[in-house]
């Protein structure tokens, strides 16, 4: 994915600090709440959820846009909403 | 205590469904209600179906206005929360209740209080157990 | 499953969750010689270590007497998935270098992972 190829979030939600399982369920339940075609960025730290989280999305149909790494760790993922 | 499944029902689901029984309450045995949860609270972020069962001392997990954080504890009401919020089901078994003498009027409202005969047609609807 | 019918139960999937540590009362045995038994009769076996349930992987050493660390090792050798919860790990201050060779580290994932494709799940607990 091209870096910077997001053009709109629609909603954001900040993982950093939490362990696993907390980041997928944070960004599950605003998935929950936003409308098909929206875009949730989750920023985050814990290495784990960096690769389970889109795995899970692929179950739901929803769509991973980007995933981008950044400084000690951290990293943000793109989200489409599926539907 | 009322009995409520009008709820339950609804197409057979082709991915598994899970039944998490509890039977550990809130701060004594934390962990063990903190790490269901946690399951439980996975599952459904994965995409899948869960019911959580609350029995024995595990109906003190639905209580109203639990408050553990002079005790340095988190609140597992958040992580029921979570659960509603995420889809899920939360089932209390009213012997457990009676047994402990709390009133539904002393639990959360998203809970449904069942009966042991409604049991059988709690497990027919899941695949998978798991008693924790 | 586990009932006698072994020619029908076999192929099928047995996960086993632990959740208490070793040494403190019968579950760690019960739970890991379930998981060799159900693999000599053909199931394939995942054990997680939960919770307290992670404690059984630090036990290296050999010992003057039967011990959990020595059964996962059997299980590890004969072909039973094991895996300790990362979090729960994280909690005790375990890392994979203070378990037993052949244990895997996963989140609650691997956990559902597991699950997911189960034909059974049993969980030890008290």
């Amino acid at each position: 994915m091209a870096e910077g190829s997001i053009s709109k979030v629609d909603v954001s939600v900040d993982t950093k600090g939490m362990n696993c399982p907390q980041p997928l369920i944070e960004t599950r339940k605003k998935l929950r709440k936003m409308a098909p075609g929206q875009v949730l960025e989750v920023l985050g730290d814990h290495a784990m959820s960096r690769k389970e989280i889109p795995l899970a999305m692929q179950d739901t149909g929803e769509k991973v846009l980007e995933v981008k790494d950044e400084a000690n760790g951290a990293w943000k993922i793109y989200i489409q909403k599926g539907g | 205590m009322t009995t409520n499944l009008k709820g339950i029902g609804g197409t057979f689901n082709k991915k598994k469904r899970t039944l998490i029984s509890l039977s550990h309450g809130t701060y004594g045995h934390d962990d063990d209600a903190y790490g269901a949860m946690l399951v439980i609270n996975a599952i459904l972020a994965m995409g899948s179906e869960a019911t959580l069962l609350l029995r024995d001392d595990g109906v003190y997990m639905a209580l109203k206005g639990q408050d553990p954080n002079e005790i340095g504890q988190e609140n597992n009401l958040k992580q029921l929360s979570d659960l509603v919020d995420l889809g899920g089901k939360v089932y209390v078994l009213g012997p457990s209740l009676e047994a402990r003498g709390i009133e539904r009027p002393e639990l959360i409202d998203d809970i449904t209080v069942i009966e042991r005969k409604d049991l059988v047609k709690v497990l027919q609807q899941h695949e998978l157990f798991i008693n924790l | 499953m586990l009932d006698g019918k072994a020619k029908a139960d076999k192929g099928k999937t047995l996960t086993i969750i632990l959740t208490r540590g070793p040494f403190i009362s019968d579950y760690a045995d019960i739970a890991i010689n379930t998981a060799l038994r159900a693999k000599k009769m053909g199931y394939k076996v995942n054990l997680f270590l939960y919770l307290d349930g992670t404690w059984n992987a630090h036990v290296k050493k050999d010992k003057k007497y039967s011990n959990p660390g020595e059964w996962l090792r059997w299980c590890i050798k004969k072909g039973v998935t094991v895996a300790a919860c990362e979090r729960c790990s994280e909690a005790r201050d375990l890392v994979k270098e203070d378990l037993i060779e052949g244990v895997e580290i996963g989140g609650v994932y691997r956990l559902l992972d597991m699950l997911k494709g189960s034909d059974k799940v049993l969980t030890f607990m008290g």
